[in-house]
């Protein structure tokens, strides 16, 4: 199928529909685990938390916010080096290794 | 060598002097080391948030900013044991 058969029209394509499907569980996976960046400072940033498995090489920063009049919960935020920013379960021992590893590195 | 040296410093010390207060407090650039030098001393319940950066491209030594409720920013040092006891304490979400 050609790009001209495949936009011909305003009626997209099985394959297209297809397609948006199969990344839409992705793109809120991704939005869910992300920190907001509006109204940081007056709410907790993070909605949800990841517990996914992150590796010390990947990150670039990571930063703890601790509880108070904002947000009841602290929050563990992490930002990778391509740039995107994820915010981590701190119940996760994972994650107060890697923590502890980047003090003594 | 060592005059060249002496005579660096001196044509960068007015730059920090002007830029902000050196002791303890990062240096807005990320391309470079943030942390000139650390403070000491800092209070648990004085601190907001703590952000960990590991040595990387930009710097190479662990640097540790602390967000002051004031809004103030300090550098504290990775080394030391309070900083580690500081981010448990932050992490288990204990009060004030």
């Amino acid at each position: 199928m050609s790009a001209a058969a495949v936009f011909r029209g305003l009626r997209p394509s099985p394959e297209l529909l297809l397609l948006g499907l199969l990344l839409l569980p992705a793109v809120v996976a991704v939005t869910r685990a992300s920190p907001e960046e509006s109204d940081g400072d007056l709410s907790c940033v993070c909605v949800k938390t990841s517990s996914s498995r992150i590796h010390l090489k990947r990150i670039t920063s990571l930063e703890v916010i601790k509880a108070g009049p904002h947000c009841a919960v602290p929050q563990l935020i992490a930002t990778l080096k391509n740039g995107s920013k994820i915010c981590l379960d701190r119940q996760v021992p994972l994650y107060k290794k890697i923590i502890k590893k980047l003090l003594e590195s | 060598m060592v005059s060249a040296t002496r005579s660096l410093l001196c044509a960068a010390l007015p730059v920090l002097a002007t830029s902000r207060q050196a002791t303890g407090a990062p240096v807005a650039n990320e391309l470079r080391c943030q942390c000139l030098q650390t403070v000491a001393g800092i209070h648990f319940k004085n601190i907001q948030s703590l952000k960990v950066m590991p040595p990387g491209p930009h710097c190479t030594q662990t640097e540790v900013i602390a967000t002051l409720k004031n809004g103030r920013e300090a550098c504290l040092d990775p080394e030391a044991p309070m900083v580690q006891k500081i981010v448990q304490k932050m992490l288990k979400g204990v009060p004030k």
